[in-house]
């Protein structure tokens, strides 16, 4: 929001700012400046520092080259031809503009291939060719030619000499060599006269300025040391001596500082301590000191890339832990999951559901106990069964011991035989005459009864029926009309009950006999 | 453009260091100028009451949302923000120090004291700057974003009604450079033009009344 107010009056006070910015930004420049100037005093002391270390280098790396050559001819026996062949790469150097650093290399693995000096040099005036043409280095070139000279062709075919692969492994390597000088020969001279080549010639030439210049560095510091064999050792020697002094002196004037400082302070007893301290210091010994900081380095770095590892392998090794842990978390889930599908134990846990004794379910659990592999459970309820299964043959004695209970229906058969036995004497009775019916026998009121016979029978205006019916004989049946078959019997009935029950008749029931009386 | 007291700032200095009784004394005559214009300016306000009722009504959801509501009137607030000081004040982006000043500080007494100074017809409404099938929303501070497309001019009539927009430094006939809105307002812009420039010549003459007296001090030492 912007300031709602009025300004009464006001004074111009940016003036002071800009001139202290204009101040400040003069400051700075100068400032730049003179760090320019120190920057390129520096840097130009360090190119220069840089550009001996890298010529010494350049002749050492040169040095090396030739000794090794001349090393693998004395190890071939061509020991005589070392001058001959420092001034045949020597001149090629100068003549095709290639550097000794590639030639020597390059006739080296020809040398150590043909084993002759002529043939070798022969071959690389090839390969120099053949690099001209192709743009390769002459190292590389001379090592496809080495492996030709073996039989070795494969690598010849990327050259375009138009010949097969079966055509190259059919020649003879001469026949190779002659074909690549008629296709390349004097590529290599060439290539020389063109503006290529003459930069390459310049870039030899500053390459062997710089090994000269790197030659005379070291002969140099070879002769601060007293010229010699032992010339540059001695300068080496003097070089760690004059450094343990710099740091000496670095430290003693630490001390003189801190000395100097604890006096102003009037702090009579660190100067003290500093003095004895710097009088304990313990003698250098071994490296120089930028060199032993770069070992305590080394050995710090080293420690943590040992913590590292042990830290990594710790973490390698509780993750196993954690995996073997979830794995058997894992297993044991899938044991509960399929106790849900084994039958056996299925069966037996519906059975534990439904109504069953005690006994039947202390059964069933030790029989769950045992599937599932609960031996302390089984061994508890294993011990209740028995007990119980001791009740039960207690339990099984005791009956036994028990007497025969005395059968309620004992006295049935023979009461069942008397009527049997009545009912037969009734019937041996027969039937006799016509209008009265005799039975003979037993009557059923005799005793053997539980009730009285007469009481079912039916009622004669005379009381009971005729004292005949008591006396033992044959029965009298007489018939009254005439008598039908058993057709018209049936008949005769049906009709009979059909009136009986249309007739509309009352009915009486006799409660304590149980009988029907018509009205 | 405020009057420029050339060395004003250094005499405060020199006052407030070498003679502080005469940095009081200009303090003292400086404020006892800026008073009148300032309450007068106060007495601007208007009541609560007078305002669009949905303005002066606190909202029930300030403390549960997370954006600054649209300021609130409250005429003791507004009152309360109008006031003077005689403190320099941080040079601004030109260069310039404020010496005596008269502020409207309350954001809902700034929201009366310029409504309508830029758009005296209210904001655009959003629907208004696209066309009528564009999904485009402009969420710019540009647009009035309220449902009513009216609710700016609304807002300004009202604010009209109770007092007009006054500039206080009119373009004056022969003026050289742009004309500004930037001294248009309803509160203290219309108290200082009321003023007639009467508290710019006394804040100048107490500097320098004080400079005089400093000067005679320093002389006679």
């Amino acid at each position: 929001m912007a300031d709602l107010k009025i300004d009464i009056a006001s004074v111009f006070s940016g003036k002071k700012a800009f001139a202290d910015a204009s101040k400040s930004t003069i400051g700075l420049n100068n400032q730049v400046k003179t760090l320019s100037k120190s920057f390129l005093g520096l840097f130009t002391a360090q190119r220069l520092a840089r550009s001996q270390f890298n010529a010494a280098k350049a002749f050492a790396a040169d040095d090396k080259a030739a000794r090794v050559l001349s090393r693998s001819l004395n190890n071939l026996g061509l020991a005589y031809a070392d001058p001959a062949v420092k001034t045949f790469i020597a001149d090629l150097e100068k003549q095709f503009g290639v550097l000794d650093d590639q030639l020597r290399p390059a006739f080296q693995r020809l040398l150590t291939t043909t084993g002759d000096v002529a043939k070798s040099q022969s071959l690389l005036k090839t390969a120099l060719d053949l690099s001209a043409a192709s743009g390769i280095d002459v190292v590389t070139v001379a090592g496809d030619l080495s492996k030709g000279y073996v039989g070795q062709t494969r690598a010849l075919a990327k050259y375009g000499l138009g010949l097969t692969q079966a055509q190259l492994k059919g020649m003879k390597f001469e026949e190779v060599q002659a074909k690549i000088n008629s296709l390349f020969g004097g590529q290599a001279a060439v290539a020389v006269d063109t503006y290529s080549g003459k930069f390459n010639r310049l870039n030899v030439a500053i390459a062997n300025a710089n090994e000269t210049l790197g030659k005379g560095f070291l002969e140099g510091l070879t002769a601060i040391g007293g010229g010699g064999t032992k010339g540059f050792d001695n300068t080496l020697g003097f070089i760690e001596d004059l450094s343990q002094a710099a740091a000496k002196f670095q430290r003693n004037f630490g001390v003189g500082v801190g000395q100097f400082l604890a006096i102003l302070r009037g702090d009579f007893a660190a100067v003290k301590a500093l003095g004895e301290s710097a009088g304990k210091s313990a003698p250098f010994m071994g490296a120089i000191p930028s060199i032993q900081t770069e070992l305590n380095k080394k050995a710090a770095w080293d420690r943590i890339d040992q913590y590292r590892k042990e830290n990594a392998l710790q973490a390698k090794l509780l993750a196993a832990k954690k995996a073997e842990l979830k794995a058997a978390k894992e297993a044991n889930a899938l044991k509960k999951a399929g106790t849900l599908f084994d039958q056996q134990q299925t069966s037996v846990i519906a059975a534990l559901k439904g109504k069953i004794t005690d006994e039947e379910r202390v059964r069933l659990e030790l029989q769950l106990a045992i599937l599932t592999g609960n031996s302390t459970e089984a061994s508890k309820l294993a011990g209740q069964l028995a007990k119980s299964q001791g009740l039960t043959a207690d339990l099984v004695a005791y009956l036994r011991d028990l007497p025969d209970a005395k059968n309620p229906f004992s006295a049935w058969a023979s009461y069942l035989n008397a009527i049997e036995a009545q009912v037969k004497r009734i019937a041996v009775g027969g039937t006799t005459g016509g209008g009265t019916a005799a039975v003979t026998g037993t009557s059923m009121s005799n005793g053997n009864g539980m009730f009285d016979p007469s009481d079912f029978l039916p009622q004669t205006p005379g009381g009971k029926l005729g004292a005949g019916f008591n006396q033992p004989g044959t029965v009298i049946v007489n018939v009254a009309g005439s008598v039908v078959s058993e057709g018209e019997l049936v008949d005769a009935v049906r009709n009979g009950l059909i009136n009986s029950s249309l007739s509309g008749a009352g009915s009486l029931v006799a409660r304590r006999t149980g009988t029907f009386a018509t009205l | 453009m405020p009057v420029e007291l050339k060395g004003a700032d250094k005499l405060r200095k020199a006052l407030r260091q070498f003679e502080p009784d005469l940095a009081k004394a200009q303090t003292k005559e400086m404020s006892a100028a800026l008073k009148p214009i300032t309450n007068k300016a106060r007495g601007f306000m208007p009541a609560s009451a007078s305002q669009l009722s949905g303005w002066t009504k606190a909202s029930s959801s300030t403390e549960t949302t997370n954006y600054r509501h649209f300021p609130k009137y409250d005429q003791t607030e507004a009152k309360r923000g109008v006031k003077y000081s005689t403190s320099p004040s941080k040079p601004n982006k030109r260069g310039f120090v404020s010496l005596a000043r008269i502020i409207n500080s309350s954001a809902g007494g700034a929201i009366y004291e310029t409504a309508g100074r830029k758009n005296p017809t209210g904001q655009p409404s959003q629907a208004s700057t696209r066309g009528v099938f564009s999904d485009y929303i402009d969420t710019s501070n540009k647009v009035n974003k309220s449902l009513n497309p009216n609710a700016g001019k609304q807002f300004i009539a009202r604010a009209n009604s109770l007092s007009g927009l006054v500039n206080a430094r009119p373009r004056q006939e022969g003026q050289v450079g742009r004309s500004t809105r930037k001294m248009t307002g309803r509160v203290i812009f219309k108290a200082f033009a009321e003023d007639q420039g009467k508290v710019t010549a006394a804040v100048i003459k107490a500097i320098e009344n004080s400079a005089g007296k400093f000067r005679s001090r320093t002389d006679g030492k």
